[in-house]
């Protein structure tokens, strides 16, 4: 009996130690200095894309469960009372521009015989800016004995559709090929309108 | 028989101890959402001159009620001015410029944990510590107030405006071969 009751006391006093670990790693995060930084840029921004993402809460269906974890917790799921599904969306902004501060005075070149300005501009950089800080519920139903959803939940959900979103864009070239020819486009159209007077043909070309 | 049943009594506990370890920690695995691939759903062009970009982390704390959120947030933004929207006027050999409203955007960056919710907690014992969606939306909407106004506060803004005077004249000193005379009507900017 007095081996069981050390059992217990071990067991507990476990449990206490990981649960002060828990806390001690949150309260570390909570005091962690916080960052601030200013940066002065010279960027000609041309154009932005917004990529929408949603994703969706919802119990494990036992005919789509894989492996046992999953029909564990499909079991589990099936034989709570109520309902707990939501679907939630937000954007991610991505811009394209020209860095103004590496061109020289070499890049524009006038061609007085030929009547010709040739304008050669730095590449156009694509870069994402950030995402929205609301998140949009496009759905909740939360029923009988479920728990709501809560924002320790959605925050976590938002970092996995962010992580997936940004590599989407980078293994899919499409997002930053669509975004960089309607900067180019924008571009041409700038300079052609600032520089074509008296007559002058605008080439834009980029390095 | 008395060492047996407390072996048996041991296992039973050990087992049970490693199963809820193991539901606790897997459960994430177990119920991932389902998140659908990314569609774009805007492309727009502009013709913007960027000369501020913004970085901040800040803590998010907030209560309705009883009930209290502490968060930590990454915040990006940049301060830009729309070189569409430039009043210029031509005198001669001069271009006169009038640089417009400045233009302040506040996102939440894209890095990982960006956004993390460190504690929620009610101050009555059994109340809810949940917060919908919505009412974190309208705390989120009170730190991007915020964040706008500390930019003004702390001379940002102020400094765009000069830095874009300067960046404008040089730009189009080059690009038209004109004087250029940037005048700023508002050099502390529009925090309105």
């Amino acid at each position: 009996m007095k081996k069981i009751f050390c059992t217990f006391l071990w067991l507990a006093v476990s449990g206490i130690a990981l649960l002060s670990g828990c806390d001690k790693l949150a309260s570390k995060d909570a005091g962690r200095n916080l960052l601030s930084e200013v940066k002065s840029v010279n960027k000609l921004v041309l154009a932005q894309m917004a990529v929408s993402k949603m994703a969706t809460i919802d119990d494990i269906d036992l005919s789509k469960a894989e492996g046992l974890k999953q029909t564990t917790a499909g079991l589990l799921d099936a034989i709570k009372l109520g309902n707990r599904k939501a679907a939630y969306s937000y954007n991610t902004y991505l811009r394209a521009s020209i860095d103004l501060s590496t061109m020289t005075e070499g890049d524009i070149k006038v061609n007085e015989s030929a009547k010709t300005i040739t304008v050669t501009l730095p590449p156009v950089q694509t870069e994402f800016i950030g995402r929205d800080m609301e998140i949009k519920e496009d759905h909740y139903r939360v029923t009988g004995l479920r728990s709501q959803i809560n924002a320790k939940e959605r925050a976590e959900l938002k970092e996995q559709m962010n992580a997936m979103l940004k590599h989407e864009v980078e293994v899919k070239p499409e997002f930053r090929n669509r975004l960089e020819a309607a900067a180019r486009a924008k571009c041409e159209s700038y300079f052609r309108t600032l520089l074509g007077h008296d007559g002058y043909n605008v080439i834009v070309k980029f390095k | 028989m008395r060492t047996l049943k407390t072996v048996i009594i041991l296992s039973v506990l050990i087992i049970a101890g490693a199963l809820i370890f193991w539901f606790h920690f897997s459960k994430d695995v177990a119920r991932a959402p389902e998140i659908e691939k990314a569609k774009i759903s805007d492309i727009s062009t502009m013709l913007r001159l960027c000369t501020m970009e913004l970085y901040e982390e800040v803590p998010v704390k907030a209560s309705i009620g009883s009930r209290h959120l502490f968060a930590r947030e990454v915040l990006t933004g940049t301060i830009s001015f729309d070189v569409e929207k430039l009043e210029v006027e031509e005198c001669g050999d001069t271009l006169k410029i009038i640089l417009p409203r400045e233009i302040i955007e506040i996102y939440e960056a894209t890095e990982p944990d960006s956004y993390k919710v460190i504690d929620t907690w009610n101050d009555n014992l059994f109340g809810t510590s949940n917060f919908t969606a919505a009412e974190e939306n309208i705390i989120k909407g009170k730190v991007r107030k915020s964040y706008r106004r500390a930019v003004y506060a702390k001379g940002y803004v102020e400094c765009a405006r000069k830095e874009t005077a300067q960046n404008l004249t040089s730009h189009l000193t080059a690009l038209t071969d004109k004087t250029v005379i940037v005048t700023d009507p508002s050099p502390k900017g529009y925090p309105d």
